[in-house]
């Protein structure tokens, strides 16, 4: 079985937890990232032998405040996401080897240019596109995802899509989530590696780290 | 003959010769010319009408197997799934049917859900599961909409795709393995 990644999840309790864990394991979700105050929400996923990682998203309009927040950050949690709020942003977000995902939001979709791609590639990151927020805005938010993907699979620079799921009821199995970037125009090994490949060797390079 | 014009005269035959051969080489250049011109009236347009009849006969195979693929039957694919719901309850097949049919709707517009040809061809309630059938052109729309179904009637439901399979038995053992 191929083993996929999931670099955002946002399980609220224990029991949500160890419910999202179960049907991750099920999945064939091997790695997650999990955004949450407390560290014992990892310890359903470790239990059920999937690898878990902490994870936190920093909001910055600058590259200044950017800077500081993720000093602030580093060495505290496993992953560190930043979403820029401007373009000075998302060009550090890319660039520092601090960072290890650019979530880029439908609303910055124009900043995934040829330039981003390059900055991308030198910081060894990952850029992320927020599958519940592209959902809350409906076609539009699906047009943005789609210009994201397709600019980064063309300028061949690591991207994935997450769920960043509360519930079980809000999880996608990756295929599901191929099968949506394939259907916005992505290769289909492009849109294979965005679920399993790309994440997983981020992780990995966090793994080294640590 | 005097020995004091013998240089002169070897001079003069030089000049001769090489004047000769300038001449011929001269005819040669204009003959080369005329023929050159030739194969430019006469072949390049031959040429050109081959290269023409090549770009046609590409274009008319482009054509061919275009209307082939069109004439062919499409592929079918079997998406096996399994339901998740809240309360454990399988929901209503011909409720799931139509859910996941809105969904493609909503992905993909009324031309997809008639390119994809969508239906449920089996449906186990006790585990719960089922297979839904498409084409091999739509299955990734399928996979994608079976994501997008958050909710079946009321309940609130997880579709979790097993397998794709190009038969229905091959779809129907991949069900059976699931817990």
């Amino acid at each position: 079985m191929k083993a996929y990644a999931e670099l955002c999840l946002r399980p609220k309790s224990i029991r949500e937890a160890e419910a999202m864990a179960d049907y991750a394991a099920l999945m064939g979700i091997r790695y997650v990232g999990v955004e949450a105050r407390e560290r014992s929400l990892l310890k359903p996923f470790i239990d059920h032998g999937v690898e878990a990682f902490t994870r936190i998203t920093i909001e910055a309009s600058s590259a200044r405040e950017a800077v500081e927040a993720v000093r602030k950050v580093r060495g505290l949690y496993d992953i560190v996401a930043v979403k820029p709020k401007g373009v000075e942003a998302a060009r550090f977000a890319a660039r520092d080897g601090r960072v290890d995902v650019v979530t880029l939001t439908p609303g910055m979709a124009r900043y995934m240019d040829r330039s981003e791609a390059r900055l991308i590639q030198l910081g060894g990151g990952v850029i992320e596109i927020p599958l519940n927020q592209v959902l809350e805005r409906g076609a539009r938010g699906l047009r943005a995802a789609a210009i994201i993907a397709r600019r980064a699979s063309a300028y061949d620079t690591p991207f994935t899509i997450s769920t960043c799921a509360t519930s079980v009821y809000e999880m996608w199995h990756p295929r599901s989530l191929q099968g949506l970037l394939v259907s916005l125009g992505v290769p289909e090994n492009h849109a294979l590696l965005a679920v399993s490949g790309y994440p997983i060797s981020v992780l990995r390079r966090i793994m080294r780290e640590i | 003959m005097p020995v004091e014009t013998a240089p002169y005269l070897l001079i003069t035959g030089l000049a001769v010769a090489v004047t000769l051969l300038l001449y011929r080489l001269r005819k040669l250049e204009k003959i080369v010319k005329e023929l050159t011109e030739f194969i430019e009236y006469v072949v390049a347009p031959k040429y050109r009408i081959l290269g023409q009849a090549v770009a046609a006969l590409s274009t008319s195979a482009r054509c061919l197997r275009a209307l082939e693929k069109a004439s062919k039957k499409p592929r079918r694919r079997y998406i096996a799934f399994y339901i998740v719901t809240e309360d454990g309850k399988a929901p209503d097949p011909r409720e799931l049917e139509r859910s996941i049919r809105e969904s493609l709707e909503r992905l993909a517009g009324l031309i997809g859900v008639a390119e994809s040809n969508i239906s449920l061809v089996y449906y186990d309630p006790e585990k719960p599961a089922g297979i839904i059938r498409a084409t091999n052109t739509t299955k990734y729309l399928v996979l994608a909409a079976l994501g997008l179904t958050r909710r079946v009637g009321r309940k609130r439901v997880l579709l979790v795709p097993v397998r794709t399979a190009g038969t229905i038995k091959r779809a129907k053992k991949a069900i059976q393995l699931i817990r």
